[in-house]
């Protein structure tokens, strides 16, 4: 069974780390224009850019690391994994495979077949 | 140790081939394997194995590939084995075309390993301004047609490229996953600063009848089976008499 406050915590910090990194996409976005390249990007720009994706990943990994330990469902494998991260709800990652998920996830890449 | 079983389609024959593939149903621990048996029992269609690689659920999610400018469009969190794609907009065009890259397992195309490599990827552009019936078209294949919020540009290219309105750039295949992911990504990038290379690549053909490539992403296959016909080509004959070209006046 996955730990609720555990659980909450890791969203939170996926939420966060997720804010943190659109703010700063958009902050250069509105700095060089749309169509810009990104190699017009400064060293410091292209640091923060890098540190707020590995916070987010790092956030995202709490994520999966209690889902694997937890989860009766294979979180890996059909669903976005943005939405895993963002949007799965605690009584969904715990939820009994043999009770259907409260909503339906969207489809990940290259599967035809949406998780229940 | 935890064991892990999968549920397979019970025409997967070998199913441990197909590790990590859309065969595998669901996956199930062993404490919970005896109840799904019972309940499966009364299922056709499925059979239950135990799996012979738990680290497909125990490691941890693999990382992007590609950095922070390259939008996730949708991959799971284990894109090695089940494909991935990602895209961003082409500098200089006012994000109104984007470099789509899109990789998956050859073990995905059928049964046994396939010539040149055990991973394909391929860089693609899709063009946001295209036809609108094809716009219409794409956002209809991933059903986004409907929806009453608007329409995010990275989901039209998303929905662009599923739907084959893509300019096919490059594809490269190979057993290194990262090396494939990374010259994809360069040859992006350079095509960003070479527009002689870029002009040269959207105009060689990319099909059997002799579309270029921008040609293609348009959807125009008449041009391709006119010029056919003009040079004699069998296969645009054949294609105009199937009704997939009209002859030039």
């Amino acid at each position: 069974m996955i730990n609720r406050k555990r659980f909450d915590a890791a969203r939170l910090a996926v939420l966060k780390a997720r804010a943190r990194r659109d703010g700063i996409e958009e902050q250069v976005g509105l700095r060089y224009g749309p169509g810009h390249s990104a190699s017009w990007y400064s060293a410091r720009e292209n640091r923060l850019r890098y540190q707020a994706l590995a916070a987010y990943e790092r956030a995202a990994d709490r994520i999966f690391r209690l889902l694997a330990e937890g989860s009766p469902r294979n979180w890996t494998a059909g669903v976005p994994y943005h939405w895993v991260n963002e949007d799965l709800t605690y009584e969904d990652a715990i939820r009994p495979v043999d009770q259907p998920l409260s909503v339906v996830p969207p489809l990940s890449y290259g599967c035809t077949v949406h998780m229940t | 140790m935890i064991h892990w079983y999968g549920i397979f389609d019970v025409d997967a024959a070998e199913p441990q081939h197909y590790l990590g593939s859309a065969a595998i149903r669901t996956y199930v621990r062993e404490s919970s394997a005896r109840r799904h048996l019972e309940r499966l029992d009364a299922e056709a269609g499925y059979v239950v194995r135990r799996l012979a690689e738990p680290r497909y659920l125990e490691s941890p999610r693999q990382r992007a590939p590609l950095g922070p400018r390259w939008v996730d469009l949708g991959c799971d969190a284990n894109w090695q084995d089940h494909g991935g794609v990602w895209g961003r907009p082409v500098a200089g065009s006012n994000d109104l075309k984007w470099w789509i890259i899109s990789f998956e397992s050859t073990r995905e195309w059928g049964d046994g390993p396939v010539e040149g490599g055990k991973y394909n990827g391929e860089l693609s552009e899709v063009d946001l301004t295209g036809p609108a019936d094809q716009r219409k078209g794409a956002l209809s294949y991933i059903g986004a047609d409907d929806r009453d919020e608007p329409v995010s540009e990275a989901e039209l290219a998303y929905a662009l490229h599923a739907y084959g309105a893509k300019a096919p750039i490059d594809s490269e295949q190979g057993n290194a996953v990262w090396k494939i992911v990374d010259s994809l990504r360069k040859l992006a990038r350079d095509l960003e600063q070479d527009e002689q290379r870029y002009e040269r690549l959207m105009d060689r053909p990319v099909n059997a009848i002799g579309s270029t490539a921008r040609e293609f992403q348009s959807g125009d296959i008449q041009s391709a089976i006119l010029r056919g016909v003009s040079e004699g080509d069998p296969k645009a004959e054949l294609m105009l008499r199937l009704g997939m070209g009209r002859r030039a006046e």
